[in-house]
């Protein structure tokens, strides 16, 4: 009766998945009939402007969001059972801070230095931002990783994450305030999310990162179900707090890094996709909620980028407004939930 | 048999000693009680026993050899601890807990064996929940929750248990129901069983052996019985010659 | 007491009367009829008695800019134009909000009218590099944090400001005493009425005969240029700039590019639209609607040339494009070139470059260097 349910609920979820996934592959700003994808698929005519657009500007753009989904998803898990607090997310210890603040200095202040403005860049923008991101990111990792194993104690931890994420975010808006206005445009178009940014060129480097990240976390998860004991029965039976915690650390770091670094930071989905795998499955057990949620997270921001690009207009929403919107009401209701 | 072991053990927060001079034994089979005012050194002899915090001066000795010599696993094997705090997680249910108490022998990904599930059964039996298995262990009483917690520790299948405040929050009957629990634990399973109470009547009704722990005082420990006749206890905690002359005809 | 009341109803008789005269001086009938500005959109000169009255309008909504009166300096200025907004010329004391302002300035030989200037670290221009060197420019910080204090002690009499629709920048007049002259010139759409905006640097400095006569040249020039083109049948298409994020801003169909993208016979791909402002459009709706064009207009603000397999790494869809294949990009470095300091003004030359692309045999395949855009090609 009980794994029924579980397989179900999975199966579902997968199918879900597969239906949006193929979605985001037939909608999008140009219209195109149902006829014409069933040509573009059966007849390999790969220079077909249809084609073009199906595989090589909406399936990267797809398997983004998928892998984004799933990497942002599944790091917000890991900071709420490690902190022990349903609100925690990425976002939370930093990291997307920090990533941000890599990115306002390559856009911001390159204008500065070299005496132009990076919006028309060119390859040089979309190369430097991804590893602005990412260094700004690993640097507030570094900096927790610091303070994490001084201490012991999470709230002390997440006050410092809350505090290092204001720093960064400070420091961004001076930042602003002395850059041209090609350049604030540009940040602030960069502060949208978008599951545009990888293309098939950088798809195979994003994606392997990616997924040795969420290999990783697999084996996080009897780690993980022993610390929803609390720390000190955790400690008790034999587990490393200090280790592990920097261990999860570094793994959902490493994976909002990436995901940031490439997408722009997207709110939301790390907060709020690991309460649906909890509600939706009513457990507690890492190994299977630390697949449910990846599951979930992708489904999640294929649908948010199927809103995004809905036809019938021209330009994207920016994706963040999206998941904003779709996540909110679910952190909401978690909230009422839990107060119950 | 001797399974703890302290010499000359000092504890306290960093280098700030709260207690010194500890000199005490745990046996198979015994149950003792730590018995004294709240903020006397009782959770902190608690974290030092389960090596959350360092010894400040001394010695811990477990089978012979220092406690900090094990590794973490090793000790997880040895020692099983049962607090006041309380998973919260709003899905978490019994047999989570009590499986947790498996954790330092099953593998990678935590998969439970067939001698794993027979011992988490064992144990839900022997507290006498096995009733409450699928249940969300937040919805529990809080005397349900302490006995599932129990169960825990015994599935941890450690030679020493050591229970920080069992019977806070409990009402009487299950207070009676909880000594005769342990009491049953120390002689069927031969664990060595210390707790921390200091509710000082019902201890010195149930129990046999005492530690006597206060701020700036020294340490004793001693048969109860012993220990209230030659006017120890009217000292320590400074009863009025009415109250004791009540524990001494209730309790001798 | 009733002695007090005559006195106040006295003094607001006088008050309202003194309304009445101002308002219809308003449209006096000393202001002539006479349009100065024959391309812009968004600022009008006409003549009153021995000077100008200028009004500056905008295209957010119907208010006005600002009405201003240039009196020249050496005449006494008529009492009506006691309350009013008036430049004195030529103006002694100015600070410019942007290269497009100075570089007239420079280009005339009044620079030494220029006190301070904006964004001074992302000029290349050698001179004004060595007239801050001499200290005879000073630095005034950037638009979002103004160095007031630096504004104050330089004595503005006039600030050539940009004006854009959200934030009014009024405080630094009142702290300065400065007229605030909205330099709108960014605004025009029409590649004529944006280079004619150097007219109004001649008013400002009383030489108007030399920067009339440029303009002349400039429109000269371009119109022939424009004749040139104008009956041509095969028009090649054209669309314009790189994604940000999959996102394209797409220049409107009727923005300053797309005016020179038809003056120099080409088609833009999106000039059925009708907006001024950049479109954003996402990359698969470019890619199906200019995938098959033949030209595509790119910037550059790199220091760095641009390559086609440097565009090929940085997106792997650009190189779908027939324009890209065809290798028919067309590049501006803008750092190089000074595209933002000067191209206003040589709007000719902008044309140019592009006929020189889409029709090389309009200038009977003369040996022409272009000034902005050229052609990107393989060799290195």
């Amino acid at each position: 009766m009980k794994n029924s349910r579980i397989t179900v609920g999975i199966f579902g979820i997968i199918i879900l998945g597969i239906v949006l996934f193929v979605l985001n592959l037939f909608v999008g700003s140009v219209m195109i009939p149902f006829d014409d994808i069933l040509k573009v698929l059966l007849k390999t005519n790969t220079d077909n402007t249809l084609s073009v657009i199906i595989f090589n500007y909406r399936l990267p753009q797809a398997l983004t969001a998928l892998l984004a989904g799933a990497a942002l998803a599944v790091a917000g898990l890991l900071m709420q059972t490690l902190f022990r607090n349903p609100l925690a997310d990425p976002s939370m210890l930093g990291i997307s801070s920090g990533a941000s603040l890599g990115v306002g200095i390559v856009i911001l202040l390159t204008g500065v230095i070299s005496g132009a403005a990076v919006s028309s860049f060119g390859w040089w923008s979309t190369i430097g931002v991804s590893l602005a991101a990412f260094l700004g990111a690993v640097v507030v990792l570094f900096v927790m990783l610091t303070f994490s194993s001084r201490m012991k104690n999470m709230t002390t931890l997440i006050i410092i994450g809350l505090m290092i994420a204001y720093l960064a975010s400070s420091i961004t808006d001076i930042l602003k305030f002395f850059s041209l206005k090609e350049d604030i445009h540009a940040f602030v178009i960069w502060g949208m999310g978008s599951f545009s940014g990888v293309g098939t060129s950088k798809m195979p480097i994003f994606a392997i990162s990616i997924i040795i990240g969420l290999i990783a976390t697999l084996f996080l998860s009897k780690n993980l179900n022993i610390l929803l004991l609390g720390e000190m029965y955790a400690e008790n039976l034999g587990l490393n707090i200090r280790k592990n915690s920097v261990v999860i650390i570094v793994v959902s770091g490493y994976l909002t890094a990436i995901v940031t670094a490439y997408c722009g930071p997207i709110a939301f989905v790390g907060l709020a996709m690991p309460h649906i795998a909890r509600f939706l499955f009513k457990s507690s057990d890492h190994r299977l909620l630390i697949p449910a949620t990846m599951l979930i997270g992708m489904d999640m921001a294929l649908f948010c980028n199927l809103i995004a690009r809905m036809p019938g207009f021209d330009g994207n929403l920016p994706i963040n407004a999206v998941t904003a919107f779709i996540g909110a009401p679910v952190v909401i209701s978690v909230i009422m939930k839990s107060k119950k | 048999m001797e399974i703890l072991k302290t010499s000359s053990l000092s504890i306290g927060y960093d280098k700030k000693t709260v207690v010194s001079d500890i000199n005490v034994t745990l046996n198979e089979g015994d149950i003792i009680a730590l018995v004294g005012p709240n903020g006397a050194g009782k959770s902190t002899l608690f974290k030092t026993f389960s090596t959350h915090i360092k010894p400040v001066g001394g010695k811990i000795e477990l089978f012979g050899k220092d406690l900090m010599s094990y590794t973490p696993k090793e000790r997880a094997k040895m020692l099983g601890i049962v607090l006041t705090e309380r998973p919260d997680d709003m899905f978490l249910k019994v047999s989570d807990v009590v499986a947790a108490g498996r954790y330092p022998y099953t593998g990678m990904f935590g998969k439970l064996n067939e001698n794993d599930e027979k011992e988490i059964k064992v144990s839900l039996e022997l507290v006498g929940v096995n009733n409450l298995t699928d249940r969300v262990f937040n919805t529990l009483s809080d005397g349900e929750k302490q006995k599932v917690m129990i169960a825990k520790a015994i599935a941890q299948n450690t030679p020493v248990i050591m229970l920080d405040e069992p019977t806070a929050f409990l009402d009487y009957p299950s207070k009676i129901e909880l000594f005769s629990l342990l009491k049953k634990l120390a002689k069927e399973q031969k664990k060595a069983i210390l707790f921390s109470s200091h509710d000082l009547e019902l201890l010195l009704r149930y129990t046999d052996n005492l530690w006597i722990i206060a701020k700036n005082k020294p340490f004793v420990a001693g048969n109860s019985a012993d220990l209230l006749r030659n006017g120890i206890i009217k000292n320590f905690f400074e009863l009025k010659d009415a109250d004791n002359d009540y524990f001494l005809k209730e309790n001798l | 007491m009733k002695k007090m009341l005559c006195i106040c109803l006295s003094i607001t008789c006088i008050l309202f009367s003194c309304g009445d005269i101002s308002k219809n001086a308003q449209k006096d009938a000393c202001v002539e009829n006479d349009n100065l500005m024959k391309y812009t959109s968004y600022i009008d000169v006409s003549r009153y008695k021995s000077g100008y009255y200028v009004n500056v309008s905008n295209p957010w909504n119907e208010k006005s800019l600002g009405e201003f009166y240039l009196y020249p300096d050496s005449l006494e200025l008529p009492n009506e134009l006691e309350n009013k907004a008036v430049i004195r010329t030529p103006v002694k004391n100015v600070i410019a909000y942007s290269s497009t302002q100075w570089s007239v300035f420079l280009e005339i030989g009044e620079i030494e009218r220029v006190k301070g200037i904006l964004e001074s670290n992302y000029t290349d221009n050698q001179d004004i590099k060595r007239l801050f060197a001499e200290k005879k420019i000073e630095d005034v910080g950037i638009e979002t944090s103004l160095k007031t204090e630096i504004v104050i002690n330089l004595h503005p009499d006039v600030i050539l400001y940009t004006p854009y629709s959200t934030v009014p920048k009024t405080e630094i007049g009142a702290l300065t005493g400065a007229v605030m002259f909205p330099f709108a010139d960014y605004l025009e759409n029409h590649p004529l009425g944006r280079a004619e905006w150097l007219k109004v640097i001649g008013f400002l400095t009383c030489r108007e005969k030399d920067t009339d006569r440029w303009f002349d040249d400039i429109v000269t020039r371009y119109e022939s240029l424009k004749e040139l083109c104008k009956n041509i049948e095969n028009r090649p298409t054209v669309f314009s700039d790189l994604p940000f994020e999959g996102q394209w801003y797409l220049p409107g169909g009727a923005s300053y590019i797309a005016q020179i993208f038809h003056d120099a016979g080409a088609n833009y791909i999106w000039s059925d639209n009708n907006s001024t402002a950049s479109l954003p459009v996402d990359a698969e709706t470019v890619l199906s609607k200019a995938r098959d064009a033949d030209f595509w207009r790119v910037m550059n603000s790199t220091n760095h040339k641009f390559t086609y397999e440097g565009l090929a790494v940085e997106n792997e869809l650009y190189t779908y494009f027939k324009a890209y294949k065809n290798r028919n990009v067309i590049v501006c470095d803008i750092r190089e070139s000074g595209y933002f300091e000067k191209s206003e003004y040589e709007p000719d030359l902008l044309l140019k470059d592009f006929v020189f692309v889409f029709h090389p045999e309009m200038l009977d395949n003369e040996d022409y260097t272009p000034k902005y855009f050229y052609r990107l090609t393989d060799e290195k």
